[in-house]
């Protein structure tokens, strides 16, 4: 004989059709006995019909379409960009880049075995000075110079395959400085003539 | 949501219409045979092709039901829209990771959980505004008020709009997974098993989910049953 | 020094025409100064919060749809603007708020 408390349990089961037929027919043989249970049963029904009639869509506005849509043709294009990238290394003669890397990691070993030094370690006696253009290392791609610059304003690496968002729009990242500021320069002329109070121009004295 | 009086068997209508599970389709094991049988795995395998106009139709079909569950789970309108824009750049980015064994309707709803669980657990989440709290004047976040189909009066369709906001409140209150699971079954009208493949659970785990929310939701709306 | 810059030569030498037969993408085509300044503002891009990068992005879409001559003005605006010193940028920076403010 059922309890309540299973019965109470296997409510929502059944009332979203999910309870097997045998222990659907439990239930229904318990409630029809239980009053409280036909309470209870009748209060979960009201409330998932309730839950069931809520709002199941939103209007999208037109900009989230076009926003995404924008930035999947973003993707698509540069997943075309690495496709493309790819195909050209099969087509390229292997043993011609082999050769080339060859040439240079010979010449590379034979200079640095002439001198014995090390190429990112500093001299003894320089004062610490460092050693900033770094020689192709296996980590790196052979084919790519390192463009760090020396000094306080040493900047990161630029990567040799520049990540794909930066790939397919790098024009985007080269004038980010313009389109950051691009209200201003708009309307740069009508800005610079706009008079101000002579408070606020004598301030800039 | 009509008052029920306590003698009255559980009406019919509390069974939700659901959709069928994907191994109802025949041959569900091949992906032409999956694709006959439900329009959304034929778009979705096009869109694998590199079709942009399927992806753009599975968008237009699925973008307000994803947006609608988006909102119940972030602090704002902007940011739900951000977040069902995030679901379907998800779903062409790892579009080749789609199986059409199964709906695509659970596969999107699995992308659009995740993302929604993952903005829950966000710490800025703590500062959300409630969007089912409105202030007056406010526009009303779910769009203008639905008739009540069974209302009779004036008065009983203002009973029910308000009764319908409550149950947005407390659905909001409910804890995440709770929440995902109660949307996905009773809202969107996924399966159990479908509902479970979304969450990344078993379909015990979802039955306990879905006990715990409702007794939680029949607290909260005792005065109005 | 003199024999990494060597190696480095040798390098670019060698592999300059692989390098132009492999990389037909635009981003090759920048300069390498271009190329650094995309790097560090595409990394300082990313810090950006969403809806800060999709104004970006809009607004870049925008101005690729200019005519050239209005992205010619922008460029040469934005280089008058570099060249401010920190009194004329503050200036601007007035002007701008209280043209601003005519706006609405």
């Amino acid at each position: 004989m059922m309890r309540c408390r299973r019965a109470t349990r296997w409510m929502v089961t059944a009332l979203d059709g999910e309870l097997p037929a045998r222990r659907r027919r439990a239930l229904d043989g318990h409630v029809a006995r239980c009053p409280a249970c036909r309470h209870e049963m009748a209060t979960t029904a009201a409330v998932l019909q309730g839950v069931g009639g809520l709002a199941t869509s939103s209007e999208v506005p037109g900009r989230l379409e076009q926003a995404t849509f924008r930035r999947v043709r973003l993707l698509a294009a540069a997943e075309a960009e690495r496709a493309a990238t790819r195909a050209w290394w099969m087509r390229l003669r292997l043993p011609a880049l082999g050769f080339a890397t060859a040439v240079v990691a010979t010449v590379a070993v034979g200079l640095m075995r002439g001198s014995g030094e090390r190429p990112l370690a500093p001299r003894p006696g320089d004062g610490g000075r460092r050693v900033v253009a770094q020689a192709p290392t296996k980590d790196k791609p052979p084919l790519v110079a390192s463009r760090e610059r020396g000094g306080p304003q040493a900047t990161a690496t630029v990567p040799a395959e520049p990540p794909p968002e930066l790939a397919a729009a790098p024009e985007l990242f080269v004038d980010l400085p313009l389109l950051r500021n691009m209200e201003k320069l708009e309307h740069f002329e009508t800005i610079r003539t706009t008079t101000l109070d002579d408070g606020e121009e004598q301030s800039n004295g | 949501m009509a008052t029920v009086h306590a003698d009255e068997p559980a009406p019919e209508s509390a069974e939700r219409p659901r959709e069928a599970p994907a191994e109802s389709a025949p041959d569900a094991g091949s992906g032409f045979a999956a694709a006959a049988a439900d329009p959304d795995v034929a778009l979705m395998l096009r869109c694998q092709s590199g079709e942009e106009a399927a992806f753009q139709d599975l968008f237009r079909k699925f973008s307000p039901r994803v947006l609608q569950f988006a909102r119940r789970f972030v602090g704002s309108e902007a940011r739900a829209e951000e977040v069902t824009q995030d679901v379907f750049v998800q779903v062409f980015r790892f579009r080749h990771r789609y199986r059409p064994q199964s709906r695509f309707s659970t596969w999107l709803y699995t992308i659009a959980t995740n993302l929604c669980l993952n903005e829950v657990r966000r710490p800025e989440r703590h500062l959300r505004v409630d969007l089912w709290n409105r202030r007056d004047g406010e526009e009303r976040p779910e769009g203008p008020p639905l008739p009540d189909p069974a209302a009779v009066t004036p008065e009983e369709g203002a009973a029910a709009r308000q009764l319908g906001q409550r149950l947005e409140a407390l659905v909001a209150e409910l804890p995440p997974k709770q929440r995902a699971a109660l949307l996905l079954s009773r809202v969107d009208g996924l399966a159990y098993r479908d509902v479970a493949e979304a969450l990344g659970s078993t379909e015990g785990a979802v039955k306990a989910l879905l006990f715990r929310a409702t007794q939680t939701l029949k607290r909260g709306l005792r005065d109005y049953l | 020094m003199k024999r990494l810059g060597i190696v480095a030569l040798l390098t670019a030498v060698l592999a300059a025409p692989v390098v132009r037969a492999q990389q037909p993408r635009p981003w090759h085509q920048l300069s390498p100064d271009e190329q650094r300044r995309a790097w560090e503002n595409y990394r300082r891009y990313q810090q950006l919060p969403e809806h800060k990068q999709r104004s970006l992005e809009e607004r870049y879409q925008r101005f690729q749809a200019m005519p050239p001559q209005d992205r010619d003005r922008l460029r040469q605006n934005y280089e008058t603007y570099r060249g401010f010193d920190p009194g004329q940028r503050q200036e601007f920076g007035q002007k701008y708020r209280r043209w601003k403010s005519g706006q609405h």
